[in-house]
């Protein structure tokens, strides 16, 4: 492999003045081509996997509901130090009608979804209109639900509604409960008295048979028939009067108990009168009862049919107060927000926001977007006292890119003097050291060039691989530059040269690729946002690699012949 | 005397001292390693893109402001969407579907209980008070008189959103509790079959970066280490070689990345690929001392001639490598006039690591080639 690096030094100092005509021609048309590189910002957004659920939800929301990851607010505020006689509280009129105009003019925009401010929560308020004088505006801020009796809050009044409502609710169930339970009693009482009626009825029968059971007339003729016919048998005298003697006791005691049968009698007939009183009484008392229970059962009905009816108020209520907050929320686009108005005014009343909903934009929208918004604010006059800009990705993106070329100048020209004077340092030679930076400058100026060839921009992020490219394409240079004058000691620049790159191209080789692998490491994984950092490194490296073996080789061979080194 | 001269003389003490006391160097590198290592466990991920930013910047500045004066709320999604290639029967056709809406209720009422979310809000918010209709139709008739409702759908009511606002925590480490929380929440309430719900915003993002981040910066170490083993294993055609060219670098990246973590200087977008560029930059100066010992052996050395190949290597090299990384650090460390702190970071990082690099081939890699002359007989004994 040596051999063909000899060869290839050998080319090289044979043929130095063709190398020198290419080399010139390839800077030129890299500088030309220079002019035209282009300038970008990161996209955090594309910084990760579209595939990865949270960014593919994310991508998904965008395209179906046109959120964005991209909020902007229009920040107005109280001019710092004006020392005039501007407006010194962001509420008053004047700052709300710029607001409104602003927000109007925003809405415009095609980019622009909604604009929301300050002047959506406070019209509202003010039946629609805004507030001629900072008090109103201020009555309008700290109207708190229900604490203006005047302009009270819908939301709040349907809530303290529905409360009370619910109250009479549980009374009208109470009471419902309780005619349940007076009917329940009465239809026991009812039943009470039906048993005793039919208990008295019983009685009754019980007398009524009990005085026809006093009639014993037949009994005594049953006794007559049979003493005669005891008489008329064939007993003996004194059988005959042994058992009339026994017919005529048992005959007075049936007389006697006829007697007592008849005061019985009496006694039940009167008992039946008045248990017939006592169940007519009853049949009346369980009349009264049973309308009693119906009307205790019809009042229970009609409490119940209240209660659901107040029920229902008391729900249709609370729909309407839920729709109504809904409805006021989703207009100041903080759904659930207690403190809405914190949300877009500072404590301290210097500081309000119009909140911007944008569209997902591409990088040219972005441009053009930031400038509209720019514009509007421009030519908006804006009351004494008061300023507005806008923040958010945008801009952010829109800063980042005016300042990237600055940042790209600040940093490599810092790189360029640290390591010309580090050379020229090292070398003790001003043409050995000035030999070795042109590795870096003429490699810097094809890597720019080729980048606006290909079209790659520049972006912040990138900023920093100028001085990378420095940092690592000068380790080249010196590499050789150092070999050559250490060979140059005991041989001629022709024999140096072939020397040093025949011992140094193998380890640079080695450096270049294993630089290219690290700079490809960074796009093959998920996180590809540094793969434009990787691909502009591995121009730059290679770029300076070759500066640095075509050359600088024949740069060094013709100023050692030149000054006559050796 | 020029200041590449100046250099040899104490590289050439050096040499000797490698010679001479190997076993102590080596004990005394893998002490530093070790401590390194440990202090490199504590390397902070950093995810927060603002924080990356020029802080000078007027748009910043104005953001500060805002977030300073009105508070610093963030909006998170949580995207409800139909599942069409589910494999299960009966699912959803419509997700205002009264169990998608009841599911989005019983999800409402979870996080409101969470402190870090402000408040939470979706189409079944309406129905709150009122419970969520029995039927589909019942609830489009209700969403019907709330024409504002219709922006929370998608067009072909295949979809709906959550939107939480919360104040997002600024350490990762919080961040990731509570995403986990936010998932825990979705998983325990009854989600109809074929329905998805996917948190995202700013908080799903960075939990995403932190994450990846991890991952990536281990990847990418790996890829290009096996690639850049391959590829010395190829031009030198010795797995010998290829390792003491290597693993001196395995050193300067863990003393890297415990630097990192000392200065408090964390893992980022920027730095995240630090150990892959460390090897691909290091490799040269490897590369450098094995081929240059090497030349200084004839076919048939003894201890001696290494030894003497080592002391003429280590100056040799070492001046070289001293002068070209030097320029190539302070190329580095000019980044620190970068606007973005993480380019100031990288800047810094990379500057570290290709000190570490120098300083494993010239102080350590002198010592793992008489250890493996050792391993192949070549001692002084």
């Amino acid at each position: 492999m040596v051999d063909i690096f000899e060869r290839y030094a050998r080319l090289l100092v044979d043929n130095q003045i063709i190398v020198l005509f290419l080399a010139v021609a390839v800077i030129v048309g890299s500088l030309l081509s220079a002019q035209y590189i282009e300038t970008t910002a990161p996209q955090y957004d594309e910084m990760v996997p579209d595939d990865i659920p949270a960014i593919e939800a994310l991508d998904f929301a965008s395209t179906e509901f046109g959120v964005s990851s991209q909020s902007v607010l229009v920040v107005v505020q109280l001019q710092p130090r004006h020392n005039g006689t501007g407006i010194r509280d962001i509420r008053h009129p004047a700052v709300l009608r710029y607001i409104d105009v602003l927000a109007q003019k925003f809405e415009t925009l095609p980019t622009v979804n909604d604009a929301t401010s300050l002047v959506d929560l406070i019209k509202p308020r003010n039946n629609g209109t805004l507030p001629h004088t900072t008090t109103a505006v201020i009555d309008a801020i700290q109207q708190q639900p229900g604490a203006n009796i005047s302009t009270p809050d819908p939301i709040e009044v349907l809530g303290t509604s529905r409360t009370a409502l619910q109250k009479i609710q549980s009374a009208l169930q109470a009471q419902q409960q309780g005619l349940t339970n007076l009917s329940q009693g009465l239809l026991a009482q009812q039943s009470g008295l039906q048993a005793i009626k039919y208990n008295l009825g019983r009685i009754e029968d019980n007398l009524n048979q009990l005085e026809d059971s006093g009639d014993v007339s037949q009994l005594l003729d049953v006794i007559d028939l049979t003493q005669q016919l005891v008489q008329a048998s064939s007993a003996t005298a004194a059988e005959k009067q042994a058992i009339l003697g026994n017919l005529t006791i048992v005959e007075n005691g049936v007389k006697d108990l006829g007697e007592g049968l008849d005061s019985i009698e009496g006694a039940a007939s009167q008992g039946t009168a008045a248990m017939d009183r006592i169940q007519t009484a009853l049949e009346r008392s369980i009349d009264g009862i049973e309308q009693l229970q119906q009307a205790a059962v019809h009042l229970n009905q009609s409490t119940g049919r209240l209660s659901r009816q107040v029920g229902s108020v008391a729900d249709g209520l609370a729909r309407l107060q839920q729709y109504l907050r809904f409805y006021v929320d989703t207009r100041s686009d903080r759904p659930t927000s207690r403190d809405r108005f914190d949300q877009y005014l500072s404590d301290d009343n210097s500081l309000t926001i119009i909140r911007l909903q944008v569209k997902d934009l591409s990088s040219s929208e972005l441009t053009r977007f930031v400038n509209d918004v720019n514009h509007i604010i421009q030519s908006t006059d804006a009351p004494s006292g008061i300023t507005a800009a806008a923040t958010g990705f945008p801009f952010i993106f829109a800063d980042l890119q005016q300042q990237t070329l600055p940042t790209v100048k600040r940093t490599s020209s810092l790189s360029v003097v640290i390591i010309f004077i580090v050379l020229v340092t090292f070398f003790s030679s001003l043409r050995y050291g000035v030999t070795a930076f042109l590795t870096i400058v003429i490699g810097e100026i094809i890597t720019i060039g080729m980048l606006a060839l290909l079209r790659i921009p520049i972006s912040s992020e990138m900023a920093g691989a100028v001085s990378m490219i420095m940092a690592v394409g000068d380790d080249f240079g010196v590499q050789v530059t150092s070999r050559f004058r250490k060979e140059l000691r005991d041989a001629s620049p022709e024999e140096a040269i072939t020397e040093a790159l025949s011992s140094t191209m193998v380890p640079m080789s080695i450096t270049t690729v294993g630089l290219l692998i690290g700079f490809r490491a960074m796009s093959l994984g998920q996180l590809t946002f540094l793969a434009a950092l990787g691909n502009m490194l591995t121009i730059g490296v290679l770029a300076t690699f070759l500066v640095a073996v075509t050359i600088i080789p024949v740069l060094l061979v013709i100023g050692a012949n030149r000054f006559g080194d050796q | 005397m020029n200041i590449e001269e100046s250099l040899e003389r104490p590289l050439r003490k050096l040499a000797g001292l490698q010679v001479g006391h190997p076993f102590l160097i080596f004990i005394l590198i893998l002490a530093g390693t070790a401590v390194t290592l440990h202090a490199a466990q504590d390397l902070q991920m950093r995810t927060d893109l603002q924080e990356e930013l020029p802080q000078g910047l007027r748009s910043i500045q104005l953001e500060e402001s805002v977030s300073n004066k009105l508070g610093g709320t963030d909006v998170m999604l949580i995207v409800v969407r139909l599942n069409h290639s589910s494999s299960i029967q009966a699912t959803p056709d419509d997700i205002r579907a009264p169990a998608v809406m009841t599911s989005l209720l019983q999800l409402e009422s979870r996080l409101e209980t969470d402190p870090r979310i402000e408040s939470v809000s979706s189409p079944a918010s309406l129905f709150t008070a009122t419970g969520v209709p029995a039927t589909l139709s019942g609830v489009k008739t209700v969403l019907s008189q709330f024409p504002q409702t219709d922006p929370l759908f998608n067009p072909g009511y295949s979809a709906t959103l959550i939107q939480l606002y919360v104040t997002i925590p600024g350490e990762e480490q919080k961040i990731k509790s509570f995403m986990t929380d936010l998932r825990n929440d979705i998983q325990a309430i009854q989600q109809p079959a074929g329905v998805d719900m996917t948190v995202t915003g700013e908080a799903a993002y960075r939990a995403t970066l932190t994450s990846l981040l991890k991952e990536e910066m281990i990847f990418s170490m790996l890829v290009a280490s096996l690639l850049i083993l391959g590829f010395l294993f190829l031009v030198q055609r010795s797995v010998a070689r290829a390792f003491l060219i290597f693993s001196p670098l395995v050193f300067a990246v863990v003393w890297t990345l415990g630097t990192m973590a000392l200065l408090g200087i964390p893992v980022t977008i920027a730095t995240v690929f630090i150990g892959a560029l460390i090897l691909g930059m290091g490799i040269e100066f490897g590369g450098f001392m094995v081929e240059r010992y090497k030349e200084e052996l004839s076919d048939d050395y003894g201890y001696e001639e290494a030894h003497a190949a080592l002391i003429t290597a280590v100056p040799s090299v070492g001046t070289a490598i001293v002068g070209s990384s030097s320029t190539t650090i302070l190329g580095f460390l000019t980044l620190l006039a970068a606007t973005m702190p993480m380019i100031r970071e990288l800047g810094v990082a990379l500057a570290l690591g290709v000190t570490y690099s120098l300083l494993a081939v010239i102080v350590f890699d002198p010592v793992l080639i008489i250890a493996h002359e050792w391993s192949k007989g070549v001692k002084p004994w």
